[in-house]
């Protein structure tokens, strides 16, 4: 799969296998989470990371130029007042200007925020990006959106191998290739089922190891749910509870031979980063 | 790659009874509970010695368990039989452990176990701490040694790895640990293995053999094997990630292939590593790659303890086998037949998310489990485990509790689309937020009662 940018910056994806030593491994591209909206724990992370917040298009450039990350993924908020949506896609069009890097766009689970991703495609002709989250229920609007502009999609399933499978296959049956499908297998985080994804993802990658045609598509995961832990918010540790949270998720994911990971606080994907660095070195 | 014992070869050996006094009916039923590592062969009281040890012989997992043990509890470690999580392969929970240097000041020594047993987590019902302390006496002398041990046993009663640089400190300790079973870490590049293998006292205590690479390793192994030493556990030293990884994979893997040398535990030494971020990381790496038993970095701080403490909670439960609580209906806080109520799956870590957000917020509310034999809600209703009829029906057998036909029932957001069903039964239906956290304000907003 390939994703581009404006200025044809150009990266590839590549799905791997299993691979449980870690040799032969394409190691996973790393995003960081631009939301358009900008709630408070957002805000405190932001400010812990010295970034600036007064607008987000400034805040995506500053985040990309500091944290360097390998895509940026936007996300568009769940509900936008009708008289706000050109705001929202000049917005997001900004950004992706202005970043400069290979994108993943998602819509929250609401007509509104829908139309706005559908406003972003329309006009991000030169664009390759991935878009979703295609689900059971909405697969096929998005993959028709994808199929007129050309575009990857991301379909997201249920924590279940046979669903996610399903729903590839529902989504190839109505022509899209295949090639340009991602998936995210209801990825979450520490202490809210990050085991379950972390065992879906194992056994995709080795089922696709095995010759699984249909899971031979590139697994993304998300790791900013471990910012909802309940247990982040014991007491005023928050930020750095938060942040280790994230970690641990990241690294389980790193670990699981995933190949794109959307982080949200950018001093995790410092930490990411140094981990695959770790992992990639080879000792002569 | 993971031994696969059939039912029928146990059963073979069973006596055939069909007596029951196992707990289950027929002696094919209870070869079919060891074999899946259910059950132990001392439960069937007619076995001969000699079947007994064919049996338990078969159904030894490729890493044989180990214990340690103190006076007051006793944990074990290995027994595992695979390389994947998905298909069972973390079968028993690693164990964490931390350094107490016994040659620093004992207020520090106190002062250091203090904060590491209150480092505790409740989480699904269990409470989460650090597991066993590795005891460096490396340095102090003979004189002291044995009262800054006993001074230290007084601080926690937590099982034991002894490390020490003489021969003499190790008898010295386990003399006055008398009773318990501390592990016995060995650094072969200080004492000479030789001296353990002629004692025949220390070979009953479980050994940890540290080595640089795995080849050292296996030589050690080989030779306290032919001395009689059967509790060994591979200790591995810490030269990055990557190596890390590398050295866990090829025991367990040599472990599989039915190589004795590595049918033990790992376990890994990350004591010294300075750096925070990197620590968490060679933890992380080492829990999911066969690690039996991980010494924590001296660096780590709380916060990244109580990480690890969840994570590996998280990592080691059987996927093969759902947490589960019972379905029903729970109270939560101050309640009334009018207060509202939260319906969810019975999958324990939904459940567990739930409770703990609402006992937070300090509202009185009913949580209404329903059985989806054990999937979240969002597997469950792509399996059609979560219906409306389930509801309705869960919801009838409380209405002498609940005043079902007033209070609002908050179903969760993925189940939006079984609210006009529901709502056709009478029920006042609304629908909640995708994630738990958005309860409390959900809640508050509602006027009932």
């Amino acid at each position: 799969m390939i994703l581009r940018s404006m200025r044809s910056y150009m990266i590839e994806v590549k799905a791997n296998k299993l691979s449980l030593d870690m040799s032969d491994w394409n190691p996973p591209l790393l995003a960081l989470a631009i939301p358009l909206d900008i709630d408070d724990i957002h805000r405190s992370i932001y400010i812990a990371r010295g970034l600036k917040i007064d607008r987000v298009d400034e805040l995506a450039i500053d985040i990309s130029t500091k944290f360097n990350p390998d895509l940026i993924c936007i996300i568009i908020p769940e509900g936008v007042e009708s008289g706000s949506f050109d705001r929202y896609v000049d917005l997001s069009l900004s950004i992706l200007d202005g970043v400069g890097k290979p994108s993943i766009i998602l819509a929250a689970d609401s007509a509104s925020s829908r139309s706005i991703l559908e406003g972003i495609v329309e006009k991000a002709g030169e664009y390759e990006l991935i878009i979703g989250p295609a689900d059971m229920g909405n697969y096929r609007t998005y993959t028709a959106l994808a199929s007129i502009y050309t575009q990857n999609l991301l379909a997201r399933s249920t924590t279940d191998i046979n669903q996610a499978k399903q729903l590839i296959q529902l989504i190839v049956d109505t022509g899209f290739p295949i090639e340009r499908i991602t998936l995210d297998i209801a990825s979450t985080g520490l202490g809210l089922g990050l085991e379950d994804t972390y065992n879906l993802i194992e056994q995709a990658k080795l089922l696709y190891g095995r010759g699984d045609p249909i899971l031979s598509i590139p697994i993304v995961a998300f790791t900013w749910e471990a910012w909802d832990s309940f247990e982040v918010y014991l007491d005023d540790l928050s930020i750095s509870r938060g942040m280790v949270w994230e970690m641990i998720t990241a690294s389980a994911y790193i670990l699981s031979s995933v190949d794109i990971i959307v982080l949200l606080d950018p001093e995790v994907l410092l930490y990411a980063r140094r981990l695959i660095g770790e992992l990639s070195r080879r000792e002569v | 790659m993971s031994r696969k014992v059939q039912p029928l070869q146990i059963y073979m050996l069973l006596p055939r009874r069909n007596c029951g006094r196992c707990g289950v009916t027929t002696c094919l039923a209870f070869a079919a509970k060891l074999t899946s590592g259910e059950a132990t062969p001392d439960l069937c009281p007619f076995l001969t010695p000699q079947s007994k040890a064919k049996i338990s012989a078969l159904i030894m997992p490729p890493v044989r368990p180990i214990p340690i043990s103190s006076l007051s509890s006793t944990i074990e470690v290995g027994g595992e039989e695979g390389l994947f999580r998905h298909d069972g392969g973390f079968r028993r929970e690693a164990r964490l452990a931390y350094t107490i240097d016994l040659l620093s000041n004992m207020y520090e020594v106190r002062s250091v176990v203090s904060r590491i047993d209150s480092i505790v987590m409740e989480r699904m019902g269990l409470k989460l701490s650090i597991d066993l302390y590795l005891v460096d006496m490396s340095g102090v002398t003979q004189e002291s040694m044995e009262d800054r041990l006993r001074i230290f046993r007084k601080y926690t009663c937590k099982p034991l790895i002894l490390k020490a640089d003489n021969f003499d400190a190790y008898l010295s300790a386990l003399r006055l640990l008398e009773g318990e079973k501390p592990a016995i870490m060995i650094d072969t590049s200080l004492i000479s293995l030789e001296k353990f293998m002629d004692v025949v006292s220390v070979k009953d205590y479980p050994i940890v053999l540290l080595a640089k690479d795995i080849d050292t390793l296996g030589e050690l192994t080989a030779r306290i094997e032919d001395a009689g030493i059967e509790k060994i556990i591979l200790g591995i030293r810490y030269h990055g990630i990557g190596k890390l990884i590398r050295y866990t994979l090829g025991i367990r893997k040599r472990a599989l292939e039915g190589d004795k040398r590595f049918s033990y535990p790992i376990l890994v030494d990350l004591k010294d590593i300075s750096d925070s971020y990197e620590g968490l990381a060679a933890s992380i790496a080492s829990l999911l790659r066969y690690s039996s038993i991980v010494i924590l970095p001296r660096s780590m701080s709380r916060v990244f303890i109580e990480g690890l403490l969840i994570f590996k909670q998280s990592i080691y439960t059987d996927p093969r086998r759902p947490r589960i609580v019972n379905p029903g209906i729970y109270s939560i806080g101050s309640i009334s037949r009018s207060a509202p109520i939260v319906v969810t799956s019975n999958y324990a870590l939904t459940f567990d998310i739930v409770r703990r957000i609402l006992e937070a917020s300090g509202i009185g509310c009913w949580i209404l489990v329903i059985d989806t034999g054990g999937l979240s809600v969002a597997s469950a209703i792509g399996g059609g485990k979560f219906t409306a009829r389930q509801i309705a029906e869960a919801l009838q057998a409380y209405r002498d509790r609940v005043d079902i036909d007033r209070v609002p029932i908050i179903i969760p957001g993925l189940a939006s689309s079984i609210k006009p069903e529901l709502e056709t039964l009478g029920f006042n239906i609304i629908v909640g937020p995708v994630k738990a956290k958005d309860l409390p304000i959900l809640i508050k907003s509602l006027k009932y009662g």
